[in-house]
């Protein structure tokens, strides 16, 4: 089937070429004889091209090119006759005999109508007469593709010709005729039009009716461009529409039979009239609906109608003529078309029935959207007929479901606020009868637009809308994907909705994020880790919002002490339920440098417990080396952000630190880590230091000799290399930096061992960049020399320099 | 006969988006018209317009087209033998500005002129008479037209018939200036294809043996 076409197709490429080349060759032959007044000549080739518009062996699409090429020449031949006759006309009725006498008819009438239409341009004739005379001698093909076509050509050359004044008694306006005139000359050709294209349909063997009503399809245009044409006619106003034309229309629609026409025609006309001209003939419209053949597919038809209504603004609905219908019983209007249709056809498929209900919602949603309870009955509407039907589970992709996102986008798009659809409770109902993963895309839909919009949540009743809302995405569910993409998509969507959490006072945002995590920690393990992290954070947001205020309210420490037990506990959900271990830990240590910042009573009791909270976390959870050593330094951090812990409670945390560090699973990261915690006893701070820095020179030197007797006892000698360039950069630093303890043989002994090292390793990459550590160690040393015993002034790099080649 | 006597014809086809106002642009311009009501078009039709160009008058035949793909159900033939492409969006819609591109490929797959690197087309941003509501830039538009190898790019509203006629008229005058270039857009000639061999030049046939 698909390589008879092909075939077909390159057949059908074959001949119109044929055809194109005659075409051109005789187009060329006629503009010449144009060129030297050769009139009667010119004609004859004219004739001659023409005659290929006789052809059966083109389909519609090939057809219409060659007819398009042919017409652009009849369109040249056109402008030279104009311009020739309008000085003289006397010789274009010798013309038109002669033409008369051509022996095939298409190629006569062709030329005819290019005839009638210069003659009218050129000022001669009744312009009435010579129309009616035109659109009469059409008649003469009934073949109807050649017979379209022909219809097209004369509809398009007179455009611009027909009549377009209002109906009056005067001399012009009996010679040239009016707007009535026109609508008769355009009303004539559609109906001819309509029943060629009609009768195709019945023409040749059955086998072929597939392909004939692809070629109607295609057919189609030519026969809207009547409409399009009657459309266009200025003086055709409201009172000629309703009482002529439409009823014209209507009766040449219902009385043809053909459902191909009449679901073309019908939504023809509600495209290219005015939306004036629809609401004075709704009921007149609507009745013909009613008698279409039962193959059409009213409810297109219907749905065209009421999109095209829908975008016509409440304002242009107001001060309208008698005839139209109020805006309120629009809506009315339509519900009871729509519900009839879907009780009149019992067949309809479901999608239909809910792609219905989509334009109804939309002109609801668009046109009443101060009556909220419009939209609402739809839902209602379409929410019994899936109960009446049985509907248990609408499948999120498939054609209902399709239909379905559509009509539950409205609502959301143009309310551009979710919050309002609480106000049409039968959303919620509609949307439930969707399948797990539907329910879920239209929950994030919901999400998108919140955040979009910026929709926050000012109270408990608005959190629980939402949150009923999207209720899918927040509680445990067999269908459940927890590795997908899509669950983590979802998932930081809702973490997103957190933030959207926002009360007029900081009491008040307390108590709704209390609520909030409440609903969201019944999530299970596989939620809880994106959207309770959120919760803490804003709970941390909101200690500072109570600091920023603790003038004002008596009350604000033991506040503040509930918030952090508040996030105390959240955290802990995410130890025991979602058994996290990195994430927790740094929730706490962000948590006490929070508290750290707030001059509350005893803050330093949060601030330690929070650091030891995520320090057990580091000793019991954290298995993996490499994670353990950032642990690590991610608490070390921590602690250095703090200034208000007293001694006493400094220590124990410090100490806890080193002996981590020492505890370290491999050698290498035992030595790193202390040199991290060697930090802690330098740039710590605590309370009894008042903001200076602790520089126990002490304690640091016996951490770092500690490090470089584990470096020693790496046999690796590349590693043990690596290791004591980053002791040595330690003390070297230390002793920059003035400690006391620190002196300068203790490191230059390291550094001889590390340059002995240095010149035993075999040769590599990494040997190389270690020896430019070391030299660059070695200079950093030098520079620490030479500014502790001689220079005052920081000395530069060229000074180092310099002192180096004095050496050598 | 000398050539230049003729009156031209142009051909000119206006494209883009439904409802930027295709065929307000077309009426404002060749019937002096303009309606708020929107109707569709519905296949393509055309409406002429005689302007004088310099000492010459040239007859533009403007191609109105149906910016929904549905209501194209004969395909675009329409295209063939263009002298110009007029491109058109919606200052205050910015998906029709998007569309652009896909309008101008289309143009030039179905067309297929000659040189299409040099076919000439105009860019009109209609509707700027709703600046408040603008959502493209003039000089985005403007950015556009150079991409394009420095397309003509007109701001005009149809609704206040503000710089439509001098738009049409620079078209014309491209169109034009194309045609008197001699470069032909469509090959027409190929010669083998010539049915009489005697007529391979105008000079030598005396006479016409038609």
């Amino acid at each position: 089937m698909v390589e008879n076409s092909m075939i077909n197709v390159a057949e059908q490429e074959k001949a119109l070429e044929q055809a194109t080349r005659i075409v051109k060759s005789e187009a060329f032959e006629m503009k010449r004889c144009l060129d030297k007044g050769k009139t009667m000549d010119a004609l004859k080739h004219a004739l001659l091209f023409l005659g290929e518009l006789r052809t059966g062996d083109l389909s519609p699409k090939f057809y219409y090119r060659l007819y398009m090429d042919s017409i652009n020449e009849l369109q040249q031949l056109e402008t030279v006759l104009i311009d020739e006759f309008t000085q003289d006309s006397s010789k274009l009725n010798n013309l038109y005999e002669c033409v008369q006498y051509a022996g095939t008819i298409i190629p006569r009438l062709y030329l005819l109508v290019t005839l009638g239409v210069v003659f009218i341009k050129c000022g001669l004739g009744s312009k009435k007469e010579l129309l009616k005379d035109m659109v009469e001698m059409c008649r003469g093909v009934q073949h109807p593709l050649r017979g379209l076509f022909l219809r097209n050509y004369l509809l398009q050359s007179t455009r611009s010709l027909l009549p377009d004044s209002p109906d009056g008694i005067g001399e012009k306006s009996a010679r040239d005729g009016t707007v009535s005139d026109a609508v008769d000359f355009v009303l004539i050709n559609f109906a001819e039009m309509n029943k060629l294209w009609v009768r195709m349909q019945h023409q040749g063997p059955s086998r072929e009716k597939e392909k004939r009503e692809k070629d109607r399809m295609e057919l189609r245009i030519l026969v809207g461009t009547n409409l399009v044409r009657l459309s266009q006619l200025e003086s055709l106003n409201e009172e000629m529409y309703v009482r002529d034309v439409l009823p014209s229309i209507l009766e040449q629609v219902v009385s043809c039979k053909d459902p191909i026409s009449q679901e073309y025609l019908m939504e023809c006309v509600i495209q290219v009239f005015s939306d004036d001209f629809h609401l004075s003939t709704l009921n007149e419209f609507l009745a013909a609906c009613g008698q279409l053949v039962p193959e059409v597919n009213v409810k297109n038809v219907l749905i065209a109608l009421i999109d095209r209504l829908a975008l016509y603004t409440t304002s242009s609905i107001e001060g309208q003529s008698a005839a139209a219908p109020s805006k309120m019983e629009l809506f009315e209007i339509f519900s009871a078309q729509a519900k009839d249709l879907i009780k009149n056809r019992p067949d309809m498929p479901m999608e239909d029935v809910v792609s219905l209900h989509v334009s109804l919602v939309s002109l609801a949603v668009k046109c009443y959207s101060d009556r909220v309870e419009f939209a609402n009955m739809s839902f209602l509407s379409l929410r019994n007929i899936l109960e009446e039907k049985g509907v248990e589970s609408i499948e999120a992709f498939g054609k209902v479901g399709r239909e379905l996102t559509k009509l539950l986008h409205i609502p959301i798009d143009e309310y551009k606020n979710v919050l309002k659809l609480s106000e049409l409770p039968e959303f919620l109902k509609v949307l439930n009868y969707f399948d797990y993963r539907g329910k879920c895309n239209t929950s994030s839909y919901i999400i998108q637009n919140l955040l979009d919009e910026q929709t926050f949540l000012k109270n408990d009743q608005e959190i629980q809308a939402v949150f009923q809302l999207i209720e899918a995405l927040l509680k445990e569910h067999a269908e459940a994907d927890c590795e997908a993409e899509d669950f983590a998509e979802e998932q930081n969507l809702v973490a997103r909705l957190v933030h959207m959490i926002r009360a007029d006072d900081v009491d008040s945002q307390f108590l709704l994020l209390n609520l909030a995590r409440k609903m969201l920690g019944e999530g299970g393990k596989s939620r809880i880790k994106y959207t309770l992290p959120p919760i803490v954070f804003e709970l941390y947001r909101l200690v500072l919002g109570y600091r920023d205020q603790k003038d004002e309210d008596e009350k604000w420490n033991a506040k503040v002490r509930k918030i952090f037990v508040c996030a105390m506990g959240t955290i802990g959900a995410l130890v025991s339920t979602a058994e996290l271990a990195e994430l927790p830990l740094k929730l706490y240590l962000d948590g006490a440098m929070t508290a750290d910042k707030v001059p509350f009573d005893e803050n330093h009791v949060v601030v330690y417990e929070f650091v030891s909270k995520s320090m057990s976390i580091l000793e019991d959870d954290v298995a993996d080396s490499r994670d353990r050593v950032r642990c690590l330094q991610l608490t070390v951090g921590a602690l250095l952000q703090t200034s208000n812990l007293p001694e006493e409670n400094w220590s124990p945390l410090a100490s806890q630190c080193a002996l981590a560090a020492a505890k370290m699973f491999k050698k290498p990261d035992q030595v790193r880590s202390l040199c991290t915690v060697a930090n802690l006893y330098w740039h710590g701070k605590t309370k009894e230091t008042n903001g200076e820095m602790l520089k126990n020179g002490k304690r640091v030197v016996e951490i770092l000799r500690k490090a470089v007797k584990i470096a020693t006892e790496c046999l690796e000698p590349v590693v043990q290399q690596q290791l004591f360039i980053i002791v040595l950069s330690a003390f070297t630093y230390y002793y920059e930096d003035g400690c006391q303890e620190i002196n300068i043989e203790q490191i230059e002994e390291l550094m001889r061992r590390t340059q002995e090292n240095a010149v035993q390793l075999d040769v590599s990459a990494e040997a190389d960049s270690l020896e430019r550590q070391l030299a660059d160690a070695v200079k950093r040393l030098k520079l620490a020399k030479l500014e502790k015993h001689e220079v005052p002034v920081t000395p530069s790099l060229e000074d180092c320099e310099k002192v180096e080649e004095e050496q050598a | 006969m000398s050539g230049t006597r003729k009156k031209a014809l142009l051909k000119v086809i206006i494209l883009g988006d439904s409802g930027v106002g295709k065929t307000s642009l077309m009426n404002q311009y060749v019937n002096r018209r303009f309606s708020n009501q929107y109707k569709a078009t519905i296949g393509a039709d055309f409406l002429t317009r005689d302007v004088q160009i310099d000492d010459r008058t040239v007859t533009l035949q403007i191609w109105d087209t149906a910016g929904q793909e549905r209501f194209q159900s004969l395909g675009v033939a329409f295209y063939r033998g263009a002298d110009c492409c007029v491109l058109a969006f919606d200052v205050t819609n910015a998906a029709s500005f998007k569309s652009l591109d896909s309008w101008r490929d289309e143009f030039l797959i179905q067309a297929s002129p000659r040189d299409p690197d040099h076919f000439p087309f105009v860019l009109l941003g209609n509707k700027v008479d709703l600046e408040s509501q603008r959502a493209v830039s003039s000089k985005r538009a403007q950015s556009w037209c150079q991409s394009k190898g420095n397309i003509p790019y007109y701001e005009v509203s149809a609704k206040e018939a503000l710089n439509v006629e001098a738009a049409f008229l620079a078209i014309a005058r491209d169109a034009l200036a194309r045609e008197s270039q001699e470069s032909n857009d469509f090959p027409e000639f190929p010669d083998q294809i010539r049915l009489n061999p005697n007529q391979q030049s105008n000079s030598s046939g005396s006479g016409c043996n038609c």
